[in-house]
């Protein structure tokens, strides 16, 4: 037993164990996922997390050994923003036909999330490092956690934020738009990608691939939304607070 | 005394002092093919991997350079997204590497939501206020968003209807 510890403690000093982890929880958090028929809820990343969490604090292994590994992945959220250049770049077709009507919803979903979740956060006293972490969770992972990065947040925080919002919006958007009688696929798609980025973009997909499209655009576009009004309006609600 | 050493063809004379090592010329020409002409689509991956990674620098040193608070990758998203919009003829190359990456993208949030079991301790007790914010505000946000654009797309159709003449 004590040599399997000590096993265990010269493989956790290496980077190999923190990245072999990774992908072996993420495989099983993904076939999870798919027993549970894709649904929402049953979150592959969240499931990874809560996995390889359990590991960690099982073996006493600290965040900062495992992240020596982790790393190899994590660095790699750097090219895939960049690569979504690509599905923007081709749903510009369906941008220009409705321009105007999709700036605008952007623009007013954009602005609700971010200061209904600023101000409700600041109404109960948390932490400025909260608010900031919490205020682009509407965004796709990648930018979210770069702007929290930027403004002094808690990047981590803000990835499973970001993921909560997404399972809430995915789990939640069919009930929202029926209440509000809203009928059209184009509207309801775009709404979910706006709201709950990849998730719930995975959700229109299941539903059908033209809602599906509208919402990835709605991701795609509120990502960028994102990153250039929170710098701005984050420090301005800050301090309108104080 | 140090020996040298050839790789020779069965088939071909020995060079004076050279020891031969003779090799089945079957394998030498699988080899050598193999070194002249590389696996066409390993390029192709590679090529797109550094386009990627090329604008990523741009958009970083932008970020950095002009004192921007956007971070450089959504910056090198921008840039990248104008690269195409100008020369079309470049998504054919990147676009199969670029799908790939995003295919895997949730498996690259693991390693930092992992850091939740350190970040946990700063939000102890904050749980409720982060739950209710997250609640209403996705709420709100869909509704919002849906709400406006429905109205926007039924004002925009209507206007076509007065702008274009009824066919009677």
């Amino acid at each position: 037993m004590t040599q399997l510890g000590a096993l265990w403690v010269y493989l956790a000093a290496t980077p190999l164990l923190g990245l072999t982890m990774t992908l072996f929880a993420y495989l099983i958090a993904h076939g999870i996922y798919a027993r549970a028929r894709f649904n929402p809820i049953a979150n592959p990343v969240l499931i990874a997390v809560a996995l390889v969490v359990a590991v960690l604090s099982m073996t006493h292994t600290p965040y900062q050994t495992y992240f020596q590994g982790a790393q190899f992945v994590h660095f790699l959220l750097g090219p895939a923003t960049v690569a979504l250049a690509l599905p923007l770049y081709r749903q510009l077709p369906k941008l220009r036909r409705a321009a105007v009507p999709l700036a605008g919803g952007l623009i007013a979903g954009s602005l609700t999330a971010i200061i209904s979740a600023t101000v409700v956060a600041i109404m109960f006293g948390v932490p400025h490092v909260t608010v900031i972490s919490l205020a682009p969770k509407s965004a796709t992972t990648p930018i979210a956690m770069a702007i929290a990065e930027r403004l002094g947040g808690l990047p981590s925080l803000t990835a499973v934020l970001v993921i909560c919002t997404g399972v809430f919006g995915a789990v939640s958007a069919r009930t929202i738009l029926n209440v509000l009688r809203i009928e059209e696929p184009e509207v309801r798609g775009f709404a979910l990608g706006v709201a709950s980025h990849g998730i719930g973009t995975a959700r229109a997909f299941q539903v059908s691939d033209e809602m599906g499209a509208f919402a990835g655009l709605g991701m795609g576009l509120n990502g960028l939304f994102t990153a250039f009004v929170v710098p701005v309006l984050l420090p301005m609600i800050l301090r309108w607070v104080n | 005394m140090a020996a040298l050493v050839a790789l020779v063809p069965a088939d071909q004379d020995a060079t004076p002092g050279v020891t031969r090592v003779i090799i089945p010329k079957s394998l030498l020409h699988c080899s050598t093919a193999w070194l002249v002409k590389p696996h066409p689509t390993n390029h192709a991956m590679l090529r797109a991997l550094a386009t990627l990674l090329l604008f990523q620098c741009f958009g970083e040193g932008l970020s950095m350079g002009l004192h921007v608070p956007v971070p450089g990758p959504v910056i090198g998203l921008l840039l990248l997204f104008g690269y195409l919009l100008i020369r079309p003829s470049a998504v054919d190359s990147i676009e199969p590497t670029a799908l790939e990456l995003l295919r895997h993208l949730s498996l690259l949030f693991v390693p930092a939501g992992v850091g939740i079991m350190v970040a946990a301790d700063r939000v102890r007790g904050e749980g409720l206020a982060i739950a209710v914010a997250l609640v209403v505000s996705t709420t709100l946000a869909i509704a919002v968003t849906a709400l406006v654009t429905r109205a926007l797309m039924r004002r925009q159709m209507r206007r076509a209807r007065v702008n274009t003449p009824s066919e009677l």
